[in-house]
């Protein structure tokens, strides 16, 4: 199935690319995602997406249930470096 | 109750927003508090004077600015809650951001005003790179004190 992943900021940077358009197996998780980016990226750059303070939304919602959370096609998977408004 | 978020390039006018938002109260409001952040200049001596850029997730920053009015919402009686925020290039002195809070008193307006704003610092999902003339930028965290605010909050409550 088919889905994207979306990088904001350093992390848009890091990766050099702000969406990967990703063919997955149906039925995968967020660690499936996190190993189909791996076999795509350098090192550093999966260091930079797995970092501890990066946030995970799909489809515009945060995830509640880290790598176990399950994907649909069509999902859009963003991950999101520390936030600061205002 | 009346909530407006916008997310914007363009500047935005304090008066205009204001004269809005008292027109849709119609008389039933008892006060306004209004904050309106700026940028400003972070450069030290010797440095080239800094700009900043702004980034956003369209639709999930409503969301989580929308979310967090929600909850001022609960603690407080607000009539009507205004945030305007912008993004992309902003140099130091523009306006950053506006929040306007109405209520029938002064208390749930100052106090909603605030709650927002220091929510808007740690929680909203924009990105700011600060950057100097000739640099790459370095991407900006909340501060200590960032947190300390918002932090402060959940002890009161």
């Amino acid at each position: 199935m088919k889905v994207r992943a979306v990088f904001f900021a350093s992390l848009r940077e890091a990766v050099d690319n702000d969406v990967l358009d990703l063919d997955i197996d149906d039925g995968a998780n967020l660690a499936d995602l996190r190993r189909c980016l791996a076999a795509r990226l350098r090192a550093d750059q999966m260091a930079a997406i797995d970092a501890a303070d990066v946030r995970v939304a799909v489809n515009r919602r945060l995830v509640h249930d880290g790598d176990e959370s399950m994907l649909a096609a069509g999902d859009e998977v963003a991950f999101m470096p520390p936030v600061t408004g205002g | 109750m009346a909530v407006t978020v916008r997310i914007q390039e363009e500047d935005f006018s304090l008066a205009g927003e204001w004269e809005a938002l008292r027109q849709r109260t119609g008389g039933t409001a008892g006060g306004i508090v209004a904050f309106a952040g700026l940028v400003r200049e972070r450069a030290r001596a010797g440095e080239e004077v800094s700009r900043l850029f702004l980034e956003h997730y369209p639709g999930m920053t409503e969301s989580s600015i929308e979310e967090i009015i929600g909850r001022a919402r609960e603690r407080w009686p607000l009539q009507d809650v205004v945030v305007v925020h912008r993004v992309g290039d902003l140099e130091p002195g523009d306006q950053i951001v506006l929040v306007l809070a109405a209520s029938a008193h002064r208390g749930a307006a100052f106090a909603g005003c605030e709650f927002i704003m220091d929510m808007l610092k740690t929680t909203a999902v924009f990105w700011k790179k600060e950057v100097q003339t000739g640099s790459e930028g370095t991407w900006i965290r909340s501060t200590g004190d960032d947190f300390e605010r918002a932090k402060h909050w959940q002890d009161d409550a």
